[in-house]
């Protein structure tokens, strides 16, 4: 059975996220909200950074079960880690929990267990800055993911095949992304296909959409071709989802228009997860 | 009553013994008990969470002390929140890197399954009663005469999955209605199996066949360790046992 290989430190899998840090991230959200697209990319991918640390974090250290690639592609394409990390491609999640380039203090929320709301100061450990510069090299990216994904599947022939998140306002300027797209799905381990998964942030007002099953919803033509380059969810992904409340089909595929795609991460199955565990 | 109980447990390929997330204990092992009040017990910690082998051997340590320090039925409850609080004590006297202080916030999970004999008088009888208490997968059964007469939390294998609701540190992520009971009465040569999840889904899947897999679970010999261990390989390389820490507790009954 496809997408059922053990992901373990003997086994481990591996993360490209593919950061769109063209000059048009610094326009605002579609809504009319003020904070710049590229801000919440950042602060999006150091969220999914941190989660993905935490997953793996024992009382003895963190343990390498997943190896992360951040690639920014805008005026060129290049690893987009700050700090220690900065130049690298693909680093084990242990260093990446040891190295962040520095750990903010910031405020949030919480539910205090009785209906309202208290305010808690949180470290927020940075990885990425936002960027927002140059033209949107799409196809280029994807081809240095293949390139990626071809390496780490050559590697580890028989692993959980590599997991693509492409965070993007949507418009190449390198040509159609879509053949790029392809050859990137058809990297190969014996365990599946490699993963592709696309997450639009829009400056076009609309509804949050998450795991659509057809694209007659979506609100542009950038959002449908995003659609289309995107991976149908494998069984475990479906189950993730429909957990969170999302109706899924054979049909949806691994796609988000303006959303956080965070429960995604859920799905990789490291060993028992609590379901009591929030 | 006459009780010998011998446990044994293998970690997951991959893993150290010192990584082993599953723990067990017992009033005592391979000698012979007479019953009064003794107690045994299998804990599972969640990979998914931190120090959650020190949270299993916490919880079976305390309530095989519970239980003889006191001969009425033990509250799982009470057990659970001073050990976790003894967990606490422990996470709180470290200094953690911020991800370890995070993951540690969420605190420990384990799934439990916890076996109590007791003996009663009864019309002028002793008789012995076992109780059994349990939360998540981890599994007990009762063997008698060659039939499966008890099968204690989970009745099919089909219900062991990747995301059991376990036993937390924190009081505030545990239901009472997830803490299940059950009760019988001893008889001679009953065999009481405890174990982890993979082993139960194991045992129970066989079962469901209509085959007898508490057989070579009840036949170990002298090198019963050994055996187990093999019994274990042999298993997981077949693809009937998933990779995972694996752990039995097995109390025999003798008149």
């Amino acid at each position: 059975m496809a997408y059922s290989a053990e992901i373990s430190r003997a086994n481990p899998t591996c993360f490209v996220f593919l950061l769109d840090q063209s000059g048009s991230m610094s326009d605002p959200f579609g809504g009319g909200g003020t904070r710049k697209k590229a801000d919440s990319l950042a602060d999006a991918t150091n969220r999914l950074l941190q989660n993905l640390v935490i997953k793996c974090a024992k009382e003895e250290g963190i343990r390498d079960y997943f190896h992360i690639a951040i690639i920014g592609y805008g005026a060129s394409v290049g690893s987009a880690y700050s700090g220690a990390l900065a130049g690298r491609d693909i680093v084990p999640v242990s260093e990446i929990g040891n190295s962040p380039a520095r750990i903010e203090e910031r405020m949030r929320e919480r539910d205090d267990g009785a209906g309202g709301l208290v305010k808690e100061q949180i470290k927020f450990p940075v990885w990425v800055d936002p960027v927002a510069n140059g033209g949107t090299p799409m196809g280029q990216a994807l081809m240095r993911a293949k390139d990626l994904a071809d390496g780490w599947v050559r590697a580890h022939p028989s692993g959980f095949p590599p997991i693509i998140l492409n965070i993007t306002d949507g418009e190449a300027t390198d040509g159609d992304p879509s053949g790029p797209a392809d050859a990137l799905r058809n990297v190969q381990s014996t365990d599946g296909a490699a993963l592709l998964l696309n997450l639009h942030l829009s400056s076009t007002a609309g509804v949050p959409i998450t795991f659509p099953d057809s694209e007659a919803e979506l609100p542009d033509q950038f959002a449908k071709a995003l659609f289309r380059m995107s991976s149908a969810l494998t069984p475990a992904m479906r189950t993730a989802a429909a957990s969170e409340g999302f109706r899924t089909s054979e049909a949806t595929r691994g796609f988000a228009f303006n959303a956080d795609m965070v429960s995604l991460v859920k799905f990789l199955d490291i060993g028992t997860r609590p379901s009591n565990l929030r | 009553v006459e009780v010998r109980a011998e446990a044994y447990s293998v970690p997951k390929v991959g893993v150290t013994d010192a990584e082993n997330e599953d723990s067990y204990a017992g009033s005592a092992f391979d000698e012979w008990l007479s019953c009064g009040s003794c107690a045994f017990a299998v804990a599972d910690g969640a990979t998914e969470a931190s120090y959650s082998r020190l949270w299993s051997n916490l919880l079976t340590q305390r309530f095989v002390q519970a239980v003889q320090s006191d001969s009425a039925d033990i509250d799982l409850v009470q057990v659970a929140a001073s050990a976790a609080d003894e967990w606490r004590r422990h996470i709180e006297a470290r200094p953690l890197p911020w991800y370890a202080a995070e993951k540690a916030a969420s605190g420990s999970f384990a799934a439990f399954a916890g076996l109590q004999l007791l003996d009663q008088q009864a019309d002028g009888e002793t008789v012995t009663r076992w109780r059994a208490l349990a939360v998540g997968d981890c599994c007990l059964f009762v063997v008698r005469q060659g039939c499966l007469i008890e099968r204690f939390p989970i009745q099919r294998s089909d219900d062991i999955g990747s995301s059991p609701y376990l036993l937390p540190t924190r009081q505030e992520f545990l239901d009472p209605a997830r803490v299940f009971t059950s009760e019988g009465t001893c008889h001679s040569d009953d065999s009481i199996l405890l174990m982890s999840d993979a082993l139960a889904a194991w045992f129970l899947r066989t079962a469901e066949r209509g085959e007898q897999p508490w057989v070579p679970l009840l036949d170990f010999g002298t090198q019963a360790a050994v055996e187990f261990t093999e019994t274990v390989a042999d298993l997981r390389c077949r693809g009937e046992l998933r990779n995972d820490d694996t752990t039995l507790v097995r109390v025999d009954v003798f008149k």
